[in-house]
């Protein structure tokens, strides 16, 4: 008798600590969560392509759309919470990097690179044109890829020579449409850059399916439409005064009611006669998509 | 002589699925495979690709558990459990039961990528049923069973040089390192060759006994990429020629056949003392 209540003493003091154990488990559990609710995230940078080829082996394929899931998550995340994408781009840049040398032929994540890196800052507009050249040698006549990878070159880098040869190339592939070509010729001089650059915008919104980057490449319509506004309202100061204005101010109001002032890393440039408008050398774009 | 292969061929068949280690294993792949298809949906554009590269993934992973964790101990327990002289005191040579315990152990992989193989394909098949053409337009039966194939030559291969190690090594944990390391040498071998050919190789390549002896390791240590077809399942990636897939399957059959000859020869001659 003594001996079955001592037992169950016993038993009872186990279940006891057993259950403080967990208690306290689960008081540090809930206590770690909430100091570590207000953590930043940011994207771990993936390893090099060596490492997942000696690792993954049969599955480097199946590691490269992890890779490629991972880092999609994490933009997605960050554009429905409106949160600037920018301290994190060469770490995005880096995996879609790792993603398109370990499978080239692995086509989904050349799109999101293009969406959403190349806008950031002229150095990762350079990595986006990178990872596309994976894209067009893995898929050389996938004319998405070259359109983006020319059209990036005087968006994004200020570099119309080089946009013209990427289109021109793109142009000679079997079965491009004229456009190509059109736009090959137009960046010849510093009046048709501005309009093939709005065409390229134009045709990149009409292709993007996230609203989001659609809504990013209309604001960025909106500035070059403007833009040549203000070409145009040049054109007209000379048709009517036989020479170019030496400072657009010098256009209102008569031919342009404001001169226009750009933010996100832009400015209107005039060498008279030609208004061109530059990316900001050194000046990154947040990224922030609102 | 065959008709002892055989007999210890159905003893380990027996022995795997009274352990029910298929089972285990199909049923493990099972709850993979409904996991990773929710993983498969992150990736809309090239779903179809995904798709099949996590399949046959998984299917990887399934033979290659079957081979550390299940062959491996079952190969040794020959020695551990004294299992090996109780066989050996029946009229059967070492090996005959060698030979007998890869043909069993074969047959039991077989059966595996059978059922997942199926289960694979009807996953594939359903799939490309419910979503758009652009985002898998290719679904190639051929194809399929030729990566199959070549995944079952993989794991094949893999389960020879285990014997092999069995017959050398004494212990299953110093067999399953070995393995490991097998597994390493042979997937980091090709990238060692790489490098010393490609752009950063700083003058490397040029030398000439580097690359020789690389393509000597490789002859020891295969690269399992050349019989993987994984990806032209479901793509229209650039096919090889026919004499090359030929080539590959042969040099592949052939490479097992040498190392289980050396597994009988090492068995033969050793100490079991």
């Amino acid at each position: 008798m003594n001996d079955e209540i001592c037992n169950n003493m016993k038993n009872m003091k186990s279940a006891v600590l057993f259950l403080a154990g967990v208690l306290l488990y689960a008081s540090f559990f809930f206590l770690h969560e909430r100091q570590w609710a207000g953590r930043v995230e940011r994207l771990p940078v993936a390893q090099p392509v060596p490492y997942y080829r000696v690792l993954a082996g049969y599955v480097q394929e199946l590691t490269a759309e992890m890779l490629f899931v991972r880092t999609n998550v994490f933009i997605g995340r960050a554009t429905m919470q409106n949160k600037p994408l920018l301290p994190d781009g060469p770490a995005i840049a880096q995996n879609f990097e790792v993603v398109t040398t370990l499978y080239p032929r692995f086509l989904a994540p050349y799109y999101p690179a293009q969406a959403f890196l190349p806008d950031l800052s002229p150095d990762l507009a350079k990595r986006t044109n990178a990872i596309l050249e994976n894209g067009i040698v893995a898929y050389p006549e996938e004319l998405s890829l070259r359109f983006s990878h020319a059209a990036n070159y005087f968006l994004w880098m200020n570099d119309p020579a080089r946009a013209g040869e990427a289109f021109a190339k793109a142009a000679a592939i079997a079965g491009a449409p004229p456009l190509y070509g059109r736009l090959a010729e137009m960046f010849v001089s510093p009046e048709g850059a501005l309009k093939a650059g709005m065409l390229s915008l134009l045709v990149l919104r009409n292709a993007e399916k996230d609203p989001k980057v659609k809504e990013k490449y209309g604001r960025q319509l909106l500035m070059y439409e403007r833009t040549i506004e203000v070409q145009s309202a040049v054109q007209a100061y000379i048709r009517d005064h036989g020479a170019a204005p030496a400072t657009l101010e010098q256009l209102q109001p008569l031919y342009l009611p404001v001169v226009p002032v750009f933010d996100q890393g832009y400015t209107l440039i005039y060498d008279p006669p030609h208004v061109s408008l530059r990316r900001q050398e050194g000046s990154p774009h947040s990224g922030q998509l609102n | 002589m065959f008709r002892r292969i055989t007999a210890q061929t159905q003893l380990v068949v027996l022995g795997g699925l009274r352990r029910r280690t298929l089972l285990g294993l199909f049923l493990f792949s099972l709850g993979a495979i409904l996991a990773g298809l929710l993983f498969v949906q992150f990736i809309p554009r090239d779903i179809g690709r995904a798709a099949g590269d996590f399949l046959f993934s998984v299917v990887w992973v399934s033979g290659f558990f079957f081979l550390l964790f299940y062959t491996v101990p079952a190969a040794a327990w020959g020695e551990e459990r004294s299992f090996l002289p109780v066989y050996l005191a029946r009229p059967i040579s070492r090996s005959e039961y060698v030979l007998g315990l890869f043909a069993g152990m074969a047959l039991l992989l077989a059966f595996l990528h059978l059922l997942l193989g199926l289960a694979n394909w009807g996953i594939l098949y359903v799939v490309r049923r419910g979503v758009e053409e652009s985002a898998f337009p290719v679904l190639s039966l051929p194809w399929f069973l030729l990566a199959a194939c070549g995944l079952y030559l993989i794991h094949l291969q893999l389960l020879a040089v285990i014997l092999l190690f069995t017959s050398g090594v004494r212990g299953s944990f110093p067999i399953l390192l070995c393995t490991i390391c097998y597994y390493f040498i042979c997937t980091g071998l090709p990238v060692v060759r790489e490098s010393l050919i490609g752009p950063g190789a700083g003058g490397a390549g040029q030398t000439s006994i580097y690359p020789l002896l690389l393509q000597g390791l490789n002859a020891l240590f295969p690269d399992a990429s050349w019989l993987d077809f994984k990806t032209l399942v479901v793509s229209t990636d650039p096919a090889p020629a026919a004499l090359n897939v030929g080539l590959t399957f042969t040099l592949a059959l052939l490479y097992i056949l040498v190392v289980m000859g050396g597994a009988c020869l090492i068995y033969e001659r050793r100490d079991l003392q």
